[in-house]
């Protein structure tokens, strides 16, 4: 389509027929007369169909009655009849402009934030401190200063080396650089120090690389106790801080009691489930289910969310989130004093196990019971471990003055 | 298209564009043609259609009639002094007036 038959379209296009003697006449009047003719066509020896505007149209009458010609209208098209057509039809009209708006509206404002990059730092802390920053879903894509936002971010946030800010049509894609995390295990401070006990224990074995251990073979220490001492004490030298390094192994316990009742209630799954949907756009929920979400008394819950978004990005992401309600009941259940044991010492383990330091070996697992006077059996289970419970301690800063004025 | 041995007076309109340097087509309503391979044939300075139909286009110029012979002619885009013609061309011929 050239631009003079888009011009055609957007004034009114008329596809007309003129039946007369003189055809070719009546072409030549309305050229002479500067009216809008094109694609003209001579179908029959004194018929000719040609396109005008309506304007043209309109000054055609006269060129007709002198060449005897009669004009009549076939077609119309173009952008003012299909308006007069629909000019009827106000909330289609009024559908148009909203789409219109709305298409104006989500190409101009941020429809989503995406952050990415990030493993220590939380998603929601980078969105919050964003918001702060003037930089959240709705904001006008024009507002955003990048560089004002990445230097809030960078101050609010101790943890971020570099943030980047793409803008990709009407969504914003963060990414996030989190600085290095300190290697655990190497400490590079040398500052004197002593090792102590982290927990009670009896020593098995100590592996000390600097400073002068105070601790034997088979001695009790409590929690707190200096094991390995920083201030070495030279017969050349006289006394001397140093940082004490190494590991001193230990053995430990742990242990856990709970009453464990002989009656209990158990809610098993009776098989009904339903699922409740939701539709979440520009943070406005708009729930798919009427009356309230939880349709059983008694029930489990569990919820996915699913992201739709157009790969232009020119709308908003349209999040779907799907909660399932799965209906219980419950039963009264009773079991013998071995069978509460038995879950009691397995669950008490798990959880004990669960809370052991790294690299903490389990050398015996001990477990009793006794019967409470709530009839209830109270199982306890105890851990016997081997494991490393020398931990530093910086040496107080009086002792360090002294030494430097004694120096 | 004078074909006697006298020499050809000079027009007022000739000595101007010789003087401004203009196109004589511009000045003295020369007909100007190009056509575009056997499709499309464009003239310029016309002055009216004698006689149209799908195999005949006649066209009155200030200096000759042109005939355009081919199939299917249409009269696609014209105007007061261009005229576009589309079809199967054959042949143009310049008469005289």
């Amino acid at each position: 389509m050239n631009l003079e038959a888009l011009l055609l379209y957007f004034r009114g296009k008329l596809t007309v027929c003129a039946d007369g003697p003189f055809t070719e006449r009546l072409i030549n009047i309305c050229m002479h007369r500067g009216l809008t003719v094109c694609d003209v066509k001579k179908p029959g020896k004194n018929r000719v169909v040609f396109c005008t505007d309506v304007d043209s149209f309109k000054q055609i009458r006269t060129p007709a009655r002198r060449t005897k010609s009669h004009v009549r209208i076939i077609k119309r098209s173009g952008l003012p009849f299909i308006l007069k057509r629909f000019r009827h039809r106000k909330l289609a009209l009024g559908g148009v402009a909203a789409l219109c708006a709305m298409l104006i509206y989500c190409s101009t404002h941020i429809m989503g934030i995406t952050v990415f990059g990030n493993t220590r730092i939380d998603t929601d802390t980078i969105l919050r401190e964003l918001s702060e920053a003037g930089l959240s879903v709705g904001v006008k894509t024009s507002d955003i200063n990048s560089d004002s936002v990445r230097n809030r971010l960078m101050t609010k946030i101790d943890d971020l080396a570099w943030l980047g800010i793409n803008a990709n049509g009407s969504h914003v894609y963060i990414e996030v650089v989190e600085r290095i995390e300190k290697e655990k295990g190497i400490n590079k401070d040398d500052s004197p120090c002593n090792l102590i006990a982290a927990r009670d224990g009896i020593i098995e074995h100590t592996e000390v690389r600097e400073g002068q251990t105070l601790v034997k073979n088979g001695s009790g220490v409590a929690e707190g106790d200096v094991l390995v001492s920083g201030i070495v004490d030279n017969a050349a030298e006289g006394f001397r801080f140093v940082r004490a390094r190494g590991e001193v192994y230990a053995e430990t316990k742990y242990s856990e009691t709970r009453p464990y009742p002989l009656s209990y209630t158990e809610s098993t799954p009776t098989g009904n489930t339903k699922k409740r949907y939701s539709l979440t756009v520009l943070n406005h929920t708009l729930p798919l289910f009427f009356g309230s979400g939880n349709p059983y008394t008694q029930a489990e819950h569990s919820e996915q969310t699913h992201e739709l978004r157009i790969p232009t990005d020119l709308l908003p992401s349209l999040f779907v989130k799907c909660e399932e309600y799965s209906e219980t009941s419950s039963r009264e259940v009773k079991r013998t004093p071995d069978e509460a044991i038995d879950t009691g010492s397995a669950e008490l383990s798990e959880e004990l196990r669960s809370k052991l330091p790294e690299g903490t070996e389990v050398k015996a697992v001990n477990v009793s019971h006794t019967l409470n006077e709530h009839g209830e059996v109270e199982v306890t289970v105890e851990l016997l471990c081997r494991e490393n419970i020398a931990k530093p301690s910086v040496i107080e800063e009086p002792l360090l003055d002294r030494e430097q004025s004694d120096r | 298209m004078e074909n006697s041995g006298r020499h050809k007076r000079r027009t007022v309109r000739e000595v101007i564009a010789d003087v401004s340097d203009k196109g004589h087509e511009m000045l003295n309503d020369i007909f100007l043609v190009h056509t575009v391979g056997r499709d499309e044939f464009v003239l310029e300075n016309y002055k009216g259609i004698l006689e149209y139909n799908d195999r005949c286009v006649r066209i009155k110029t200030r200096q000759a009639v042109v005939k355009v012979n081919g199939e299917c002619l249409e009269l696609r885009n014209m105007s007061d002094a261009v005229l576009c013609i589309n079809g199967q061309i054959s042949s143009i011929i310049f008469e005289n007036n």
